[in-house]
């Protein structure tokens, strides 16, 4: 295996290097187009890696993995970057936005590391990574939610050092190989299982997954869109790259953390729908909504097979293409987006607003139901319906949200959008927050090769 | 000239036409065919709402968005009608047949079909989404997203019904109730945002029950696929198949509906506008129905017979609750929304029969049934609406100062409780013939249910057409064209299958229509053949046997 499998990984990193630098040294009407550039580079990176990264390899004496999985899940995270800058490209000349930029190029760069890692360091350091700039991007926009969560990440942080430590020395190896070979199923002790609960809890605080949904939440609510689509969609989905593969390492001990995932993912369903039925901002909404679909994936992951990954995986696609996106399109300079009247005001942002906000409901036939179906297959199949049952309650609460949102949006009459002089109107055409629901809707046309690809990746996991 | 029609219905039922017989075929068969007829009905109505979604604004006062709305239906049921004519009766198996591998690796295709029971709810769901776009006539503000949620509601029913993959026909019923939500959410009374929760309540409910039933039997069937002909021969174990069976019941039960899962419908049917009332009680409902016959008592048979007195019993306090309570009203609409609650409970009987007169019934009443309750429902809509009132004592003698629209409710009562010459009287007679046998005590309670429910019409008819008019009263204005047009489709529609079950005919030809009765005939006579207490009678060979339609390769389209 060559190099230049690295390629996307490196004009991820000079993406982010050249933002950072740009907006320092160039003025300040030529930063539109650094804007241009960081998204023209996401989409070559995604094309190489397309590319490139379809070759099976390891680089650096196996310390660095290229398999379907790794190909998975880095391509949907540099497509979760796609729509996070096209999103942000709509949310305007804010300065939080610029310096937030490189850091969420830096948050997808740790999940590509953790995505090709072979070993608890690798999977340490991208994750690591990853929430300290998605936090940092969070925290230009406020500081004192920054702080917060800067604490949080720590206990996390705290947590997954611990645990890995214990599985080092418990394995002999940092490998996931090792691991795996080292931890038998009768190695299932109490001990073994609270230091696996220790470490899982890690991942899943950055996860966002109920009731540890504070960091996902508390950034998409009180920071700007750029540092809520980093929180809630780029870092839950390095979190659950992670996720799948520490699980892939402790399948052998599945009983010390499946049933708690699942009850976890469980709770996460039920609150995620119910709150996001009671939420009364669209922002709110959408927040609970992606906890409500964390909770999906989450359970797919719990199923802890084959076909329960590759559920995961497709929701996780689906997750981080409408994550990412919509809390930008759920906002505003004012905070809030005014939801009443808004197909007059923006009819271009309402409909991608409903489509991201229906496809995180699980409603058909977006690439959310896509995901979940897939995942609630796995789980009848599993004999684990109970979790079915809370998802499905999940998402019949989450559907009064939706429908709530979409009856404002399109029916209930706004403000007249002031006339701006010779009979110009203030409605906005701008095309650019289409991008995200144009991919959603491709998500859907094309799950076919799309599930494939993802059973692919599951099966590079080497599950049962 | 009824008995005459009821004895043509129960010899065509009782002799079920052998599958692969040589049959007098319409005149005119076969001249135009169609391999992607069922996407077209599908996806037309989808894309013509994307397209209403992004037409330029009209001038103010214009009907544009109608005008799109009416002539995508008028070509979706010059479409149905076409495949109606063409469709081959006597015979068994799919027609219009297209399949194509969607997600292979989750077992998941692109199947599209028809037999005769999908046929005649296509057809019904063509008629009816005509009258609902006409029905909203008068519809001026906010009409594009009226429109846009109207025809895409038409096209996840059109997608239910001519599914043959589980997935895609859940795919299309849960799709069905965020556009049906909205539309109830955001146009018609005072309480219409509780009418849309316990709307989305229940059909979220019913989603969730279906979905739970299609994944318990993927699994129970082992073959990685959700395509209906493969899991209909699934052996689960016989308690799987119960939960199976009560899950798909539970699901149709809160579309069709039937007590306890009535409510939504009470109080939709009473505050939204005719045009999604016609379309809701008219095709939306009766999937419910669709359900029960195609996957309940069609795939479940063990546990079909084993919950079949539950049903009965679900049925008969369905349509007498649904009586008691439109006696108690005095709300026009409340109790006309009652009222149209009776044909599911009378469907719901037909299934419970489960013998093969009561499940032929229980198809035609489907149809007939949603026609009947669409213009219960929306004559009382339009009427109060004209009246200016919905209470009876305002709401008063109406006969002689809107005579039209007062005729018309009174034939919408009289059809749900089933006149003679309607065709909600031979296929509620079939189904009540055909359960006395199997389900006697909750034929009897229906019965009796009925009864009571004509003391219902007839207070109605009393107080609100031929009663003194209360001179606090607005003034009332009759039906307008359009009101017309649409409960005159509903009405024609019901006189024209009550009185040619069998099609007219010349020199013992079919002309024009081959006969609702022998469209669903055999594919009823082959779903209750598992049913049957009596041996049929062995087919004849053909001596030139023509293969069955889902025999013989099918084109389908490019993808």
């Amino acid at each position: 295996m060559r190099t230049t499998t690295l390629v996307p990984e490196a004009i991820v990193v000079a993406a982010a290097v050249g933002l950072m630098l740009g907006t320092r040294l160039l003025p300040r009407r030529r930063w539109l187009w650094l804007r241009i550039g960081g998204l023209a580079a996401v989409v070559v990176a995604l094309g190489l890696e397309l590319w490139l990264g379809a070759t099976v390899g390891t680089l650096f004496a196996g310390g660095w993995q290229q398999d379907r999985f790794a190909l998975f899940a880095k391509a949907a995270l540099l497509l979760g970057l796609v729509v996070l800058i096209a999103g942000d490209l709509e949310a305007g000349d804010q300065d939080a936005s610029w310096n937030g930029l490189p850091l969420a190029f830096l948050v997808v760069f740790g999940g590509m590391v953790a995505a090709s890692a072979t070993s608890l360091v690798g999977l340490w350091a991208g994750l690591e990574l990853a929430a300290l700039a998605a936090i940092a991007a969070a925290g230009v926009a406020s500081r004192d939610v920054g702080i917060r969560l800067l604490l949080v990440s720590a206990v996390a942080g705290g947590l997954l050092a611990i645990g890995f430590g214990v599985l080092y020395a418990m394995a002999g190896g940092s490998s996931l190989t090792a691991l795996a070979t080292a931890l038998r199923p009768t190695s299932v002790s109490i001990p073994l299982a609270f230091v696996v609960l220790l470490t899982l809890t890690g991942v899943i605080i950055r996860l966002g997954l109920a009731p540890f949904q504070i960091a996902t939440l508390e950034g998409g609510l009180s920071v700007g869109p750029l540092g809520a689509g980093a929180l809630g969609g780029l870092l839950t989905g390095v979190a659950a790259v992670v996720a799948a593969r520490l699980l892939s390492g402790l399948d052998a001990v599945n009983l010390a953390w499946a049933p708690w995932l699942s009850v976890l993912a469980a709770f996460a369903m039920v609150l995620g729908g119910l709150r996001a039925a009671t939420a009364s901002s669209a922002r709110a909404i959408v927040a609970w909504l992606v906890v409500a679909q964390v909770g999906w994936l989450a359970a797919g992951l719990a199923v802890h097979d084959e076909r329960g990954s590759a559920g995961a995986l497709l929701v996780l696609g689906a997750l981080l293409l409408a994550a990412a996106a919509a809390p930008a399109l759920a906002a505003d300079e004012n905070g809030d987006v005014q939801l009443a009247g808004l197909r007059r005001a923006q009819p271009i942002r309402a409909v991608a607003l409903t489509v991201l906000v229906l496809s995180l409901a699980g409603v058909p036939p977006l690439a959310g139901f896509i995901g979940q179906f897939a995942v609630a297959a796995e789980l009848i199949r599993s004999s684990v319906a109970w979790v079915l049952l809370a998802g499905l309650l999940g998402s019949l609460l989450a559907l009064f949200g939706v429908v709530r949102v979409i009856r404002q949006m399109y029916l209930e009459p706004g403000p007249e959008p002031a006339a701006r002089g010779r009979g110009r109107s203030t409605i906005s055409w701008s095309p650019i927050p289409l991008a995200p629901a144009v991919l959603v809707l491709l998500y859907s046309v094309l799950a076919n090769p799309i599930s494939g690809l993802a059973q692919q990746g599951a099966a590079a996991l080497r599950l049962p | 000239m009824s008995g005459l029609t009821l004895s043509i219905l129960l010899e065509t039922v009782a002799t079920p036409a052998p599958s692969a017989s040589p049959t007098p075929a319409t005149f005119g068969a076969n001249v135009i065919g169609f391999s992607f007829l069922l996407s077209l009905l599908v996806w037309g109505p989808a894309v013509m709402a994307a397209v209403t979604a992004i037409l330029p604004e009209p001038r103010p006062g214009s009907r544009t968005f109608l005008g799109v709305a009416f002539w995508t239906n008028a070509g979706a049921l010059a479409l149905m009608i076409i495949g109606y004519s063409q469709f081959q009766a006597y015979t068994s198996g799919l027609q219009f047949e297209e399949n194509l591998p969607w997600l292979p690796a989750l077992g998941i295709s692109y199947h599209l079909g028809v037999d005769g029971i999908g046929m005649a709810l296509l057809l019904l769901n063509g008629l009816v989404g005509i009258a609902a776009v006409i029905a909203a006539w008068d519809l001026r503000e906010r009409a594009r997203m009226f429109f846009v949620l109207l025809l895409l509601t038409q096209a996840t029913i059109n997608g239910v019904v001519v599914a043959r993959d589980l997935f895609v026909l859940f795919l299309f019923w849960a799709a069905s109730t965020v556009p049906i939500a909205i539309l109830v959410a955001g146009y018609g009374g005072q309480r219409r945002t509780g009418a849309a929760s316990r709307l989305l309540a229940y059909w979220g409910l019913g989603t969730a029950a279906l979905l739970a039933a299609v994944l318990l039997l993927s699994n129970a069937a082992g073959a990685g696929t959700f395509d209906l002909l493969t899991l209909g021969k699934a052996t689960p174990s016989s308690r799987v198949e119960l939960v199976i069976a009560a899950l798909f019941a539970l699901a149709a039960m809160t579309r069709l509906p039937i007590v306890p899962f009535h409510s939504w419908a009470r109080d939709v049917y009473a505050e939204a506008p005719a045009g999604v009332v016609v379309l809701v009680a008219g095709a939306a409902s009766r999937l419910g129905g669709y359900v029960l016959v195609r996957l309940f008592a069609g795939i479940e048979h063990d546990a079909a017979r084993t919950l079949a007195p539950f049903l009965g019993a679900l049925a008969a306090l369905t349509v007498i609750y649904a009586v008691l309570a439109a006696l108690r009203t005095t709300d026009v609409r409340r109790l006309a929304a009652y009222l149209a609650l009776v044909p599911g409970g009378v469907t719901l009987l037909g299934v419970a029969g489960l013998t093969p007169l009561s499940l032929d019934g229980t198809v035609l009443l489907l149809f007939a049934g949603g026609l009947a309750a669409a213009l219960v429902a929306g004559a009382a809509a339009t009427l109060t609406e004209r009246a200016q009132a919905r209470s009876m004592g305002l709401a008063s003698g109406l006969a002689g100062r809107i005579p039209k629209l007062s005729w018309l409710l009174l034939v919408g009562c009289l059809a749900v409780l089933g006149l003679p010459l309607l065709a909600t009287w031979s296929s509620g007679l079939m189904v009540f013939f055909g359960s006395f046998r199997s389900q006697p005590g909750a034929a009897f309670m229906v019965a009796i249910g009925l009864v009571i429910g004509a003391a219902a019409a007839a207070r109605l008819m009393h107080r609100v057409v031929f009663g003194a008019p209360n001179p606090d009263a607005p003034v009332p204005t009759d039906a307008s064209l359009a009101d017309s047009w649409y409960l005159g489709i509903l009405v024609g529609a019901l006189l024209w299958v009550g009185l040619l079950p069998s099609g007219p005919k010349l020199f013992g030809i079919p002309v024009v229509d081959p006969g609702l009765v022998n469209i669903v005939n055999t594919s009823t006579a082959d779903l209750a053949s598992t049913y049957a207490t009596t041996p049929t009678p062995t087919p004849s060979p053909s001596p030139t046997p023509t293969p069955a339609p889902s025999e013989t390769p099918t084109v389908s389209p490019a993808p």
